[in-house]
C-alpha cells in the first residue's frame, strides 16, 4: 500500500474519520497503533515482529538505563539497544553483502572461504525505523529525553504508519509529547494538509514517474547510448529522486497533520544549495540531522584540524552512503559526497565562511546540482560495468549513439521555474484566505488535473528499498 | 506554492471553526470542480487509443496488397495463423484472399469489442472475411496488471459491468473474486476519471520513441504473424527466458498436459455455463462485422489454459452466430495437441501453426464450395 495508490485514500478515509470520531486519545492512539500495524502488514505481515521486537528492546532497555545512574549499568543497557537495533539491520539488510565482499577478497587472496548467502527479504523501512529507535535510546542515556512509561505511545512511536516505511525519521524528543494531549480537529490547518497532499502526490506520480521509463531504459542499455544521454539521465535522475522521496516526505508530513500530529519538513530547496555542505542540511534533514547529532558530533566534528575534520566528514558520509544501501556503488557514492564535503571545508577554511551571491552564487548552485547529479550514477547503475559506462558518457567518453530527447528538458525546466518561484517566496499560500467553497472547487479541479497526468500503476518510492 | 515553505502549525485562531456545512458545500464544490475537469478533459482529449492497437493498426493500413480477410484474438490467433500460408492454400482451391493477422496476446473478449469497434470504424475498403476467436471473459492477472493504459481503454461501464457479473458465476475463491474486482473496478474508476490521459497524450507520445509492441507481435514481415519459436529465435535478454521458462516448463511436464488435455475433453461435454450477457457481446462482434459488410466467421483456436468456450458454440447452436470453425477438439484434431507441434500448452509451434492455417483455409474454401460463404466481398 502506498500513498498514491487509490487502496491508501481508501484506508486512510476510513482511519481518518474514526481517529477524529473517537473521544478519547487512547482510543485514538490505539485505533492509530492498529492502523499502523495492518498498513505494514499489507506488504508482508511476518516482519510485524521485527518492528514489535524493536519496540520492546528500546521500551525495557530505555526504562532500564534511566532508572540507573551507574554509568556502567547505563552504557550495558545502551549496548543492548545497540546491538539489538544494528544486529536486525546487519543480518536483514547488509549480512549478504558482506559475506559476498569477504568471500571475494579471500577468493581473490586464494584463501578458501564457504559461508552460503541467506535468502532473506529486506523488510521495507528497517532502515527508518531502526534509526528511529536508536535516537530513542541514545537521547534517553544523553538524558535529552525521559522515557516514555506507556508501551502503547512506544509502540505508536516506532510504527505511525505515515512515517513508518520511509520517514521523515521522526525522533522521540519531536513525537512522544505529542502522543500526550488529545488534539481537535478544529486545530488542524485541513487545507494546508491537503495542499501539501496533493504536491507530494503530484511530485510523485506526475513528475517522477512521467520520467523514471526514460531513465530506465537508458540505465537497461547504456553503452548504446552517447554521452549527452549521460548527462540527461543522471540530471533527470537527480529530479526523479527528489520529486520521487520529497513527494513522499509531503504526503507523509501532510497525512499526519490530518491526523493532528505534527512532522518536521525533510527538505527545504536542495538544488538551490551554493555549496555540498547547505545541499546536505536541506536534504533528507531528518536523516542528515540523525547522522550529524549521533555520528558526526560524537566523532569529534568539526572541532580540530583539518585532517580530523575530513576523517570525521568521510566516516559519516560513507556509513550514510552504506545506509541507502548494502552495495559498493552506495559506498561509493559516500566516498564522492565525503571528499566533496572535504573539499568544500578546505575551501571554506582558506576563503572564510562567506556565502557566495548573484551570479557566482548562481554558478555555485550549479555546482552543486552537478555534483550530485553526477553522484546520482553510482545510485542508479545496475552493476558495475554500466557504472563504467555511464561514467565514460559523463567524461564524453561514449561510443555510443542512441539519444535521449533533449525535450524532456522543458518539463524540468519548467518544474525549476515553478520551484524557484516559490523559493522565492513569490507564490503565497492563498489557500490561507480563500473562502473553503472556492477552495474546494479549485482543488477538484487540481486533483484531476494531476490524475489526468498520473501513471496509470502507481511505481513504488525510490527510498523504499532503503 | 512549494511544501518547502509549508510549515504545517495549528490554524490562526480567528479561521472559522469545523462546521457541518460548510464541509458538506466544500464536498459538493470539490466534486463540481472534479466532474467539470472531467468534463473538459474528455471534450479536448477523448481516451486515448492504446499504443500496440495504434501500432497494429498502422501496420494494417500499409498493408499491400490491401487485406481482405482480417484474424482477431488474442496469442491463439497471433501465434497460430499465418497470412502467408492461409493465402496460399486459399489460393490453391481457387480463391484469392489478402489476409493480415490483427491478433494480440491476453486479448480477452471485451477488450476484442473495444480494439474491432476502433478498426472497424475505418475499415480496410475491401473487407471479406473477418475470423474471430472470442476468447474468455476473465483475464487471470496479478493486482495491478489492469491498470495499464491498454486495460484501461476497454474497461468502460457496461463492459465492467459484465466483467463483474463474470467475476461473480465464476468458480475462483472468494478472495480472488474481491480482488479480481477491486481491479476491474478501479480500470473503470481510471477510465471515467482520465487518469493518465493528458500524460500518454501530451508527454509520453511525445517524448518516447521507443515502440510499446515487441517486434515479434507487430510482425510486419509476417503480415502481424510470427510462431512463437521464431520469436523465441529472435528474442534476447529477459524475454528470451521467459519463453526458454515456458518452453522448458511443457516439456518437463507432459504428464500435466495430458491432464489439462483431458479437463477439456471433460468440459466440451459440459454445456452449462453461459449466459445471457455473453450471447450479447457474441452478437455485437457479430454486428460490428457484418456492418462493414464482412462476413463474420467465429473460430475456437486449440489449447488447453483458456477454460472452455462453450458459450461460442451455445451461441453458434441458438442462431446467434452463422459460421463457426471449432477447432478445439482433442479427439477431432489430434494433431494440434501433439506435443510435438506444441511450443508450449497453449501455443504451436511452426509445424502447427502451419498445419492449422491450411486447416483454416480449408474449412473456409469448403464453406465457400458448399456455397455457405460467399466468394466475394458482399456489397
Amino acid at each position: 500500500m502506498i500513498f498514491t495508490e487509490f487502496r491508501f485514500l481508501l484506508f486512510f478515509g476510513v482511519v481518518f474519520c474514526l481517529h477524529w470520531m473517537l473521544r478519547t486519545n487512547q482510543q485514538r492512539k490505539i485505533l492509530l497503533l492498529v492502523s499502523s500495524y495492518v498498513f505494514y502488514g499489507a506488504w508482508d505481515w511476518r516482519f510485524l515482529f521485527l518492528i514489535f521486537t524493536s519496540t520492546v528492546v528500546d521500551y525495557f532497555a530505555a526504562a532500564k538505563l534511566h532508572a540507573t545512574d551507574d554509568e556502567k549499568k547505563r552504557k550495558r543497557w545502551l549496548l543492548v539497544s545497540l546491538v539489538v537495533n544494528l544486529g536486525l539491520l546487519g543480518l536483514f539488510k547488509y549480512f549478504n553483502f558482506f559475506i559476498d565482499s569477504a568471500g571475494t577478497l579471500l577468493e581473490y587472496l586464494d584463501i578458501p572461504f564457504q559461508m552460503t548467502t541467506l535468502e532473506i527479504l529486506l523488510p521495507v523501512g528497517i532502515s527508518f525505523y531502526t534509526f528511529q529507535t536508536l535516537s530513542y535510546s541514545i537521547d534517553i542515556y544523553r538524558r535529552n529525553l525521559e522515557p516514555t512509561q506507556s508501551f502503547l505511545d512506544m509502540m505508536l512511536f516506532v510504527s505511525f504508519f505515515p512515517q513508518l516505511v520511509a520517514g521523515p525519521i521522526v525522533r522521540a524528543v519531536h513525537f512522544l509529547p505529542q502522543l500526550l494531549h488529545k488534539t481537535s480537529l478544529s486545530k488542524v490547518d485541513i487545507k494546508g494538509c491537503l495542499v501539501l497532499f496533493l504536491i507530494g502526490y503530484f511530485k510523485k506520480a506526475v513528475v517522477s514517474d512521467t520520467i523514471s521509463p526514460t531513465i530506465d531504459e537508458y540505465f537497461s542499455n547504456n553503452a548504446a547510448f552517447d554521452s549527452l544521454a549521460a548527462w540527461i539521465a543522471c540530471t533527470l535522475f537527480a529530479v526523479q529522486v527528489y520529486a520521487d522521496f520529497s513527494g513522499y516526505s509531503d504526503m507523509a508530513i501532510a497525512t499526519a497533520g490530518l491526523l493532528g500530529y505534527h512532522f518536521g519538513r525533510n527538505f527545504a530547496f536542495p538544488f538551490f544549495a551554493r555549496n555540498l555542505a547547505m545541499f546536505w542540511r536541506r536534504w533528507h534533514i531528518s536523516l542528515s540531522g540523525w547522522l550529524r547529532d549521533y555520528l558526526f558530533i560524537p566523532l569529534g566534528g568539526s572541532r580540530g584540524s583539518a585532517a580530523f575534520v575530513m576523517r570525521n566528514l568521510m566516516i559519516t558520509m560513507v556509513l550514510s552512503g552504506l545506509w541507502h544501501g548494502a552495495g559498493w556503488n552506495y559506498i561509493l557514492f559516500g566516498f564522492f559526497h565525503g571528499g566533496g564535503l572535504g573539499v568544500h571545508y578546505l575551501w571554506r577554511r582558506w576563503r572564510g565562511k562567506e556565502e557566495a551571491a548573484g551570479l557566482v552564487g548562481a554558478v555555485c548552485c550549479f555546482v552543486t546540482f552537478s555534483w550530485f547529479a553526477i553522484s546520482m550514477a553510482f545510485f542508479r547503475a545496475p552493476d558495475n560495468e554500466s557504472l563504467i559506462e555511464v561514467w565514460k558518457g559523463l567524461c564524453f567518453l561514449s561510443s555510443g549513439t542512441q539519444t535521449i530527447d533533449p525535450r524532456w528538458f522543458l518539463p524540468v525546466a519548467a518544474l525549476a521555474i515553478c520551484h524557484w518561484l516559490s523559493y522565492r517566496n513569490y507564490v503565497p499560500a492563498w489557500w490561507e484566505k480563500t473562502p473553503t467553497w472556492l477552495f474546494a472547487l479549485g482543488y477538484g479541479v487540481a486533483v484531476e488535473l494531476c490524475l489526468a497526468f498520473s501513471a496509470p500503476v502507481a511505481e513504488p518510492f525510490v527510498y523504499f528499498q532503503f | 506554492m512549494n511544501p518547502d515553505h509549508l510549515v504545517l502549525d495549528s490554524r490562526s485562531e480567528s479561521a472559522p471553526a469545523w462546521s457541518w456545512p460548510r464541509t458538506v458545500l466544500a464536498f459538493l464544490c470539490f466534486t463540481v470542480g472534479v466532474l467539470g475537469t472531467t468534463w473538459g478533459i474528455h471534450q479536448a482529449y477523448p481516451v486515448a487509443e492504446h499504443s500496440p492497437y495504434r501500432q497494429k493498426r498502422s501496420l494494417l493500413a500499409e498493408a499491400q496488397p490491401e487485406p481482405d480477410t482480417l484474424f482477431f484474438g488474442s496469442s491463439r490467433i497471433l501465434r497460430h495463423l499465418s497470412p502467408a500460408v492461409f493465402d496460399t492454400t486459399m489460393a490453391e482451391r481457387g480463391i484469392e484472399t489478402h489476409s493480415f493477422n490483427m491478433a494480440l496476446p491476453a486479448m480477452m473478449t471485451l477488450e476484442q469489442e473495444s480494439l474491432l469497434a476502433l478498426l472497424l470504424a475505418t475499415p480496410p475498403t475491401a473487407l471479406r472475411y473477418v475470423i474471430i476467436d472470442p476468447e474468455e471473459f476473465l483475464l487471470v492477472t496479478p493486482p495491478g496488471q489492469l491498470r495499464t493504459t491498454r486495460s484501461i481503454g476497454w474497461h468502460t461501464a457496461p463492459a465492467t459491468w459484465i466483467t463483474l457479473q463474470e467475476l461473480a458465476q465464476s468458480e475462483r475463491r472468494l478472495q480472488q473474486k474481491i480482488t479480481g474486482g477491486y481491479e476491474h473496478i478501479l480500470a473503470c474508476v481510471y477510465r471515467a476519471f482520465h487518469f493518465g490521459q493528458l500524460r500518454t497524450q501530451l508527454v509520453t507520445n511525445k517524448l518516447h520513441q521507443r515502440e510499446e509492441l515487441p517486434s515479434d507481435q507487430t510482425a510486419p514481415s509476417g503480415r502481424g504473424f510470427m510462431s512463437l519459436d521464431q520469436a523465441y529465435e529472435e528474442a534476447t535478454g529477459e524475454y528470451r527466458e521467459r519463453l526458454e521458462g515456458r518452453k522448458t516448463a511443457f516439456r518437463t511436464d507432459l504428464a500435466g498436459y495430458e491432464r489439462r488435455v483431458d479437463t477439456l475433453r471433460q468440459s466440451l461435454m459440459n454445456s452449462d455455463g453461459a449466459f445471457e450477457n455473453e450471447f450479447a457481446v457474441v452478437r455485437r462482434l457479430r454486428d460490428m462485422i457484418r456492418a462493414t459488410g464482412a462476413i463474420p466467421i467465429f473460430l475456437i483456436a486449440p489449447g488447453v489454459g483458456h477454460g472452455n468456450r462453450n458459450y461460442v458454440r451455445q451461441a453458434h447452436a441458438r442462431g446467434d452466430i452463422e459460421h463457426l470453425i471449432d477447432l478445439a477438439h482433442p479427439d477431432e484434431y489430434p494433431a494440434f495437441y501433439d506435443p510435438e507441434q506444441l511450443f508450449d500448452a497453449n501455443h504451436l509451434n511452426s509445424h502447427g501453426a502451419e498445419a492449422i492455417s491450411r486447416e483454416l483455409a480449408h474449412k473456409i474454401a469448403d464453406a465457400v464450395e458448399r456455397g455457405e460463404l460467399p466468394r466475394e466481398r458482399t456489397p
